[in-house]
């Protein structure tokens, strides 16, 4: 069950990051931005890091995809006026990347590279790395007084942007 | 579950100081029209509060939050550093020129939270206290620097401090994410023990030299020290007083102290950093002094001034022993009262002139003699000349870099020295020798934190110069009780 969901959250992952990149209009290119983090997020969930999944979602569906929406309605770009304008020489340079990239990949899941042996995958999932658990007790126990500096730091950020923004 | 043992006894400096900045704020929020009088004593008095705590618990040895804040004498002097320069910057704020009265406040408060930043920085014994403590540090200076939101000057300054120090931080970053990646600890004591068994020369000189260039991008040494100048020009001038003391020395130590629990681990690599931190010493000190040779600013003058006094500190880091280290103390106590000194006179007579400009210091003389002859004694002692203060800590420095044979070092250090009497000395023939555009001007006006600062650092200034013994002695004994240990 799990193997199976692992593997519907990657495609839907790679199909979502083709479409990121071939749609025209740049509001669906951010859409499915956010279905391909979503996924990306599912899939840290399969593998037990809570914590940076809740973190993806958060962070880099929320906070930054809400970036990027606000900036293209602040820009209210058109899906006419984007027009992809590419030459031999950048396709020739995307070819050769990917053909290193999916080499490096294939190279990886045959030969087995150390941490992806079976042995590996055990020795990992014992570690508790990731999940929320095992970050709140580092948080609250080891590193208390950086996190509570980092709060005061938070502070500090708030202060100043108002105090720059001020009205006199 | 197990929860790290605080030992607060340690902390109360940085929480005294925390709290005021807190406090600051509150009192902002809820006090009266005339609260800018009670902000201004509050900050002073949670800073001296502060000073006399770090000072009594002075000879402490000691480490809490599982090793993570470290205390121990050195640090402890350092700390003194830090809030003494946070004390006499505040008692001369009050006179800056670019400051509108209703939003002290925050300036309070965010120099408080700084000055906290600093300490943290110092007694860090991890990388993310470091990094949590140079941020914590860094990040209301670029509010600071940027404070006269209404002049373009401060924005300017505000943005670049800001642009050039995130990249900094982020090349630190970077370097540390390399020493962990080594050592598999970010406790310092940890990485400089497994650096030495790790063999990997190339790979541990690389993620030195990559945390070597973020610190020095904080402590202004040449090949980093292009936003310098533009900060210092537009900043307040107190804001520039504070970078210019407080910044410098917390690079510096964090060095120091990096240096000194990585020092076996450098030895069994055979890596020797005396050569690179002398090239870097003899470029700060060269190019701050000729290029300001030529400035017409005399916040600029101070800036370039500035940056050729961390040459003269490096030559200590150099020199690789205690000695070394005392000296470092030593010039940095000298270093901290002349240099707020020369920058809270600046601030006066802006605010008088509007500028500060040479042109705004001619005839200064005739208008406050009192003013002009403390900005001499502070101009010649950052000059060096006996018997100020600035004397004995360039005195000590040289010393020690005779005594280990650096000779290059102290032959650029004595030669700069003296072409930079001669930038000095445009200020002095402006004050004393030039005629005042108009003759008939006021005197300048000062406020009486301004006054009881000038008198104080003036005093020092003269006292150390006189009588170093004190200074000499508390060096010594801090240094040989931290690395005793």
């Amino acid at each position: 069950m799990t193997a199976l969901l692992f593997f519907v959250c990657s495609l839907v992952a790679i199909a979502s990051a083709a479409l990121v990149v071939s749609r025209k209009n740049p509001v669906h290119s951010v859409l499915f931005l956010i279905v391909c983090l979503l996924s990306v997020a599912l899939l840290f969930l399969l593998l037990g890091a809570q914590f940076i999944a809740a973190l993806q979602v958060i962070v880099y569906a929320g906070a930054i995809v809400v970036l990027f929406v606000f900036v293209l309605m602040l820009l209210n770009v058109k899906k006419e006026t984007v027009t992809l304008h590419s030459s031999t020489v950048q396709k020739l340079g995307a070819v050769i990347l990917v053909i290193v990239l999916l080499m490096e990949a294939l190279f990886v899941a045959v030969m087995g590279v150390g941490w992806l042996s079976k042995e590996a995958w055990i020795a990992a999932s014992g570690i508790s790395f990731g999940t929320v658990q095992s970050i709140g007790r580092e948080l609250f126990t080891r590193y208390l007084f950086q996190f509570e500096v980092a709060s005061v730091l938070l502070l500090v950020a708030i202060v100043g942007a108002i105090a720059i923004t001020k009205k006199r | 579950m197990s929860f790290v043992s605080v030992d607060f006894g340690l902390l109360v400096p940085e929480l005294v100081v925390l709290s005021a900045a807190f406090l600051v704020l509150v009192v902002d929020l809820l006090g009266s029209r005339q609260r800018g009088a009670s902000l201004w004593w509050l900050t002073l008095c949670g800073l001296g509060l502060a000073l006399l705590l770090a000072a009594r618990g002075w000879n402490l040895s000691a480490s809490t939050l599982s090793g993570t804040f470290v205390l121990d004498p050195f640090v402890s002097t350092v700390k003194l550093v830090f809030l003494l320069s946070a004390f006499l910057v505040t008692l001369t704020t009050l006179d800056c020129r670019l400051i509108s009265r209703l939003s002290l406040g925050e300036y309070y408060s965010l120099l408080l939270f700084a000055t906290f930043g600093f300490m943290v920085l110092a007694s860090a014994g991890d990388l993310i206290m470091i990094f949590i403590g140079l941020e914590m540090a860094s990040i209301p200076c670029y509010i600071l620097a940027g404070y006269a939101f209404e002049d373009v000057k401060s924005n300017e300054a505000g943005i670049k401090y800001f642009l050039l120090g995130a990249f900094s931080s982020a090349i630190l970053l970077y370097g540390m994410s390399f020493l962990y990646g080594l050592c598999g600890s970010t406790f310092l004591s940890e990485i400089g023990f497994s650096i030495g068994q790790s063999g990997q020369k190339l790979l541990v000189m690389g993620a030195f030299g990559v945390f070597l260039a973020g610190l020095t991008f904080k402590m202004t040494v040449v090949p980093f020290h292009m936003w310098v100048p533009d900060t210092y020009e537009g900043s307040p001038t107190p804001v520039a007083a504070f970078f210019s003391v407080v910044s410098k020395t917390a690079g510096l130590v964090v060095l120091i102290r990096i240096l000194a629990y990585f020092k076996q681990g450098f030895l069994a690599l055979e890596v020797d950093w005396t050569q690179v931190l002398s090239i870097l010493s003899v470029l700060t000190m060269v190019v701050g002094t000729v290029i300001g040779v030529v400035q017409t600013n005399v916040k600029r003058l101070l800036a370039y001034s500035s940056i050729a006094h961390v040459g003269y500190l490096l030559i200590g880091l150099c020199a690789g022993t205690s000695a070394g280290i005392d000296s470092i103390v030593i010039y940095l106590f000298v270093y901290l009262f002349m240099s707020i000194g020369a920058f809270a006179v600046v601030t006066a007579v802006s605010r008088a002139e509007g500028g500060e400009e040479l042109a705004n210091f001619r005839g200064l003389n005739r208008r406050s003699p009192l003013l002009a002859a403390s900005m001499a004694v502070f101009l010649i002692s950052l000059t060096g000349i006996p018997p100020l203060a600035g004397f004995i800590g360039k005195f000590f420095i040289f010393a020690v870099a005779i005594e280990e044979k650096l000779y290059t070092l102290a032959i650029v250090g004595v030669l700069t020295s003296v072409v930079s009497l001669f930038y000095y000395c445009k200020i002095l023939k402006a004050m004393y020798f030039a005629e005042a555009e108009d003759p008939g001007a006021a005197p300048v006006a000062v406020s009486p934190g301004m006054r009881v600062g000038l008198v104080l650092m003036s005093f020092f200034t003269l006292a150390l110069g006189l009588y170093p013994v004190p200074l000499v002695e508390m060096a010594r004994s801090a240094v040989r009780l931290w690395l005793g240990s």
